[in-house]
């Protein structure tokens, strides 16, 4: 072979060049390491390359260690003595060890600024990372499936009805999974609870219905055993279940001989047949599944109009959102030729401007909590910006102080680059030191933030200090080092600085110098602590608004818990309605219990259900679609101990779902809206198809507007009936899930004897969702909750350090003019004047720092639009409330400098120097 | 600081290559002998580091020659162990010995 042996990489080499000695030792390393290169490269510049890299980097390392150690033995050994030719030149290590020994040494020679820098960057750091962290594992990180992001949701909306978005029918999917070209695979499923019974252990758990093709959309295979089959996914297949890897642990203690036993699911033998690895939990976005069971529908004859299903798909390589979007129209124009003759759905489909909506899964998952949090890493940048405009503001005190140091040195011939740099070195050190502080603070701190974070945050388990973390930390720490660093290389020049040698004195800022830079510092400071003030003042406003609420329903002193009757045992109507009037009835006995009653879907929490009612006296015309009415279905005592009122009629008795079954309740908002101004009982309404004997229902009670939707939304119109309902000849329509509310003082206390009435009644029926009122409610304005208190921390925060910030200056300012206030005062000026005047410019920076704020406010609190509740984005009694706070604070900053410039004596003063 | 007679079992390594190699106990030669024949990946700067602890020591002498091109010009170092460095090494492999008597079963796999 005629080629000459390549060259190792330059850049490289330069390196390596740069990291290690002049000496012979040095370049007989270095020639090492290019005769191996070349060595390798016969087999392959691209592993010859690699390894270089490689050893390029091991190399200088050896190389630092070496730099370091060679301080405690400077003569080196004999044999390096005797081959050292040494070229000069200094390595690149001395420089920056010495730089780094220096910059320690000025920071250690002032332990209070130091000190204080380093806390105050560490919390701005610290709380940054904190929140960083949380934004990174919920917004940036992908989701947990391979490929995740060609995972869609199948969604549909109908905006005409007030349908945003909504899930799938299962006739609509077949329609989509036999002709589309967009999907490599798709999967329908159904969110489900189950009751787990095995020896004795009774518990209840979330599970997933679902097609086979539900695991081949997420891509992961599972850990043990298989996954159903497609015809096992279908009506009349076999009982088979796939459990979650945490299940397996728990339950069964990870034996190895899972595959193969049964499990009773609510009552019902289920042979398992397989495990997923740990980390899969799918059951929907932001839904945690333990189980998954086949599905057991046809979908060819699968019901166009039955939306309650979810869908997700996987988009084939190359394939867009909108293609899959455009392909679903196009297959939804074939769902109608195919059920043109169902009515009621081409009507639902027409009316309601029914179409398809596609997009990511990670998208659903994250949710309408993208906002907020980058809302929160706005905030939390605003306290880091105001800390380093504190750390500035020290620095600039501290270089006005080394005015003659650093002039004796320009005298020498240093450069501006090396003064500048000398500066930026401490900067960086003192930056450093932050940012290690400020990680500790986050690694703290990070926990405690998810704790205090709403339940439903989406994500939570990937919130975690990882690379992402650790490499924002040090971005803003060098940025902070940058910025403040840069202060005084930005005050002072060469000219100035020999200046001060020329005359003898203490420096170039005396008398009237104005401090322009500081100054600008104060001002800005305030008036992020201003923009953060009104954030939290709005928020904190909201939040008190929504307490203020009165929903329809008692608030506090109420108990709740669901139980879910397996339809293995409790088979009849009468069964199950016998089980809950006992079972309320034991509840009554209990020592403290004012009443009791249950619902199948409790309010804020409960997912009732919706449908469409025909009401008599008003037929609906051609073209018109009937009004939708939410149902639940109520025990008598229900109303009684939520506290809901009856404003017309009555409630419900034993005898509504033991005889007469056809007695209905609705809402004062439903009753208002349809027969506005008339007696409403007696009227009768009964769901849209229904045209049985027993549709009609009569209505016989009415009871106050309820907001059991949320908080913030309107009444809603609800329709209640009894437990048991008849559905003609020997069917009857029964409740076996259903929440029990009970009434006390101290409802917290009853868990216990509940549990055991429970567990009289049936040991084998697991409590599920047992919590009181309260935290029902709290937990419905969570996000809410958790954005006031976030902001009003960061707020405090601001405050805290905008008034450090200002007492800083302002003390500084009196420091340098005590010559001036002692002739003041020698010339008769009083204590008081003296104050006053020192508060003044207190008051002058901190003003300025409000206006700047309000505007600044003004234009950004329109991003908490979503949240806000009962207040505008620019509501005057927070802003004229927080301006307040805000010049409170200013002057007490100012009252300290002011009570030390009225005390300085006149005398003393001239004396100084 | 350092115990002067004691050995890691990497420097032992790195000593008993330099013997093998004889005259070409150079830095790579060494390398080369120790990811061939030990099959350890042996990082160089691992291996500088180690080769500097053992000079300091007086196990290890290298002494220098002018390179050729594919050195690109950079010196060699030859590496040579010293009479003390053998008393060393064989006060290891004694004491590895002594230990190690009455295990040879164990120690000795199928």
């Amino acid at each position: 072979m005629n080629t000459t042996p390549p060259n190792p990489p330059r850049f490289l080499e330069g390196i390596l060049r740069r990291a290690l000695p002049e000496d012979a030792v040095g370049r007989s390393i270095r020639g090492d390491l290019a005769q191996e290169y070349r060595w390798r490269a016969r087999g392959g510049l691209g592993a010859a390359r690699r390894w270089y890299r490689r050893e390029v980097l091991s190399v200088v390392g050896y190389a630092a260690m070496g730099a370091l150690r060679s301080k405690d033995r400077p003569g080196g050994s004999r044999a390096r003595k005797e081959a050292n030719q040494s070229i000069g030149g200094d390595p690149m290590w001395q420089f920056l060890l010495r730089e780094v020994r220096l910059a320690a040494r000025a920071l250690a020679h002032a332990p209070r600024f130091t000190l204080i820098a380093a806390l105050t960057l560490a919390l701005g750091i610290g709380a940054t990372t904190a929140i960083f962290s949380a934004v990174n594992g919920v917004l940036l990180r992908s989701l947990p499936y391979p490929d995740s992001d060609r995972i869609v949701g199948l969604w549909h909306g109908a905006p005409e009805l007030g349908y945003d978005q909504f899930g799938i029918s299962p006739g609509i999917f077949h329609q989509y999974l036999t002709e589309n070209q967009a999907y490599e695979a798709m999967g329908l499923y159904l969110p489900l609870q189950r009751n787990l019974t095995e020896d004795g252990d009774a518990e209840r758990v979330q599970a997933t219905a679902s097609t086979q093709g539900l695991f081949e959309v997420m891509g992961v295979q599972p850990l043990m055993g298989r996954t159903y089959t497609a015809d096992e996914a279908m009506e009349g297949g076999p009982g088979v279940v796939v459990l979650s890897h945490g299940l397996w642990q728990r339950r069964f203690g990870g034996r190895q001989d899972i595959l193969g036993r049964t499990l009773q699911v609510d009552g019902y033998a289920n042979e398992i047949i397989g495990v997923m690895p740990e980390g899969f939990d799918f059951g929907g976005p932001n839904r945690r599944s333990e189980i998954w069971v086949p599905l057991h529908i046809n979908l060819e004859d699968g019901d166009p109009g039955s939306f309650a299903y979810s869908g997700v798909a996987r988009l084939r390589p190359g394939v867009t959102f909108e293609a899959a979007l455009a392909q679903e129209e196009a297959l939804l124009e074939r769902v109608r030729e195919r059920w043109a003759d169902a009515e009621a759905f081409i009507n639902f489909l027409d009316a309601g401007g029914f179409h398809p909506i596609v997009h990511s899964l990670k998208e659903e998952v994250v949710g309408d909590m993208e906002r907020p949090l980058w809302i929160l890493l706005g905030t939390v940048g605003f306290v880091l910006l105001i800390a380093c405009a504190n750390v500035a503001n020290l620095f600039l005190v501290r270089a006005e102080g080394r005015q003659r140091e650093m002039a004796v040195r320009a005298a020498m011939g240093a450069t501006r680059g090396r003064l500048a740099a000398q500066y930026l070195f401490e900067s960086a050190l003192l930056a450093g030191l932050g940012g290690a502080l400020g990680l500790a603070v986050a690694w703290v701190g990070t926990p405690l933030l998810l704790r205090m974070a709403p339940p439903e945050l989406p994500r939570l388990d990937q919130v975690s200090m990882d690379g992402t973390v650790l490499g924002f930390t040090l971005g803003t720490t060098a940025l902070a080092a940058l910025l403040f660093g840069a202060a005084p290389v930005l005050r002072y020049n060469l000219e100035g600085l020999l200046a001060v040698l020329r005359y003898s004195g203490r420096g170039t800022t005396e008398g009237r110098e104005r401090h322009h830079l500081r100054n600008a510092l104060v001002v800005a400071q305030t008036a992020l602590a201003m923009v953060l003030l009104v954030g939290s003042g709005l928020l904190l406003k909201s939040f008190q608004e929504i307490r203020q609420i009165d929903p329809g329903f008692d608030t506090e002193g109420i108990l709740t818990f669901r139980i879910s009757l397996p339809g293995s045992e409790y088979s009849g109507h009468e069964e199950t309605a016998a089980f809950h009037q006992e079972m309320l009835e034991r509840l009554r006995a209990l020592p403290g219990v004012e009443a009791a009653g249950g619902v199948d879907a409790i309010p804020l929490a409960g997912r009732p259900s919706g449908t469409a009612w025909d009401i008599e006296d008003f037929p609906v015309g051609p073209g018109e679609l009937p009004p939708m009415f939410w149902y639940k279905s109520a025990t008598p005592g229900y109303f009684e101990t939520m506290g809901i009122s009856v404003v017309a009629g009555r409630t419900f008795e034993p005898r509504d779902h033991e005889q007469e079954f056809g007695n209905i309740i609705v809402t004062q908002a439903l009753a208002e809206k349809h027969w506005p101004g008339e007696e409403v009982l007696g009227k009768r309404i009964r769901i849209v198809g229904d045209t049985s004997q027993a549709g009609w229902r009569r209505i016989i009670g009415v009871v106050e507007s309820l907001r059991d939707h949320g908080l913030r939304e309107d009444p809603s119109e609800t329709v209640y009936r009894p437990i048991v309902g008849f559905l003609g000849g020997d069917n009857y329509r029964s409740t076996p899930d259903l929440t029990y509310a009970v009434r006390a003082e101290d409802p917290s206390r009853l868990v216990g004897a509940v549990r055991s009435v429970v567990q009289e009644m049936n040991p084998d029926l697991p409590l599920a969702g047992v919590q009181t009122i309260r935290t029902v409610v709290s937990d419905s304005i969570v996000r809410l909750t958790f954005t006031a208190l976030a902001l009003g921390l960061a707020a405090f925060m601001a405050l805290i350090l905008g008034a450090v910030g200002l007492y800083g200056v302002l003390s500084y300012v009196v420091s340098q003019r005590t010559q001036e206030i002692g002739v003041r005062m020698a010339l008769g000026a009083q204590a008081g004047q003296v104050q006053s005047l020192v508060v003044a410019s207190g008051a002058r920076l901190a003003l300025l720092g409000l206006l700047v704020g309000v505007v600044g406010a003004g234009v950004l609190t329109r991003l908490l639009q979503g949240m806000l509740f009962g207040t505008e984005p620019l509501d005057l009694v927070t802003f004229m409330g927080m301006s307040g706070v805000l010049l409170v604070v200013g002057l007490l900053a100012s009252y300290l400098p002011a009570r030390r410039a009225a005390s300085v004596n006149p005398v003393e003063s001239m004396r100084m120097e | 600081m350092r115990r002067k007679g004691y050995l890691g079992e990497f420097e032992q390594l790195v000593l008993l290559a330099a013997l093998r190699l004889r005259e070409e106990a150079s830095g790579p030669g060494i390398a080369r002998e120790l990811e061939e024949r030990a099959g350890r990946r042996v990082s160089r700067g691992a291996l500088y580091g180690t080769l500097d602890r053992l000079e300091e020591k007086g196990f290890l002498t290298w002494a220098i020659e002018p390179g050729d091109s594919e050195r690109s010009g950079q010196p060699l170092r030859h590496f040579q162990v010293t009479e003390e460095g053998l008393v060393a090494l064989r006060a290891s492999r004694e004491a590895v010995r002594r230990l190690e008597a009455g295990l040879e079963g164990l120690l000795s796999e199928g």
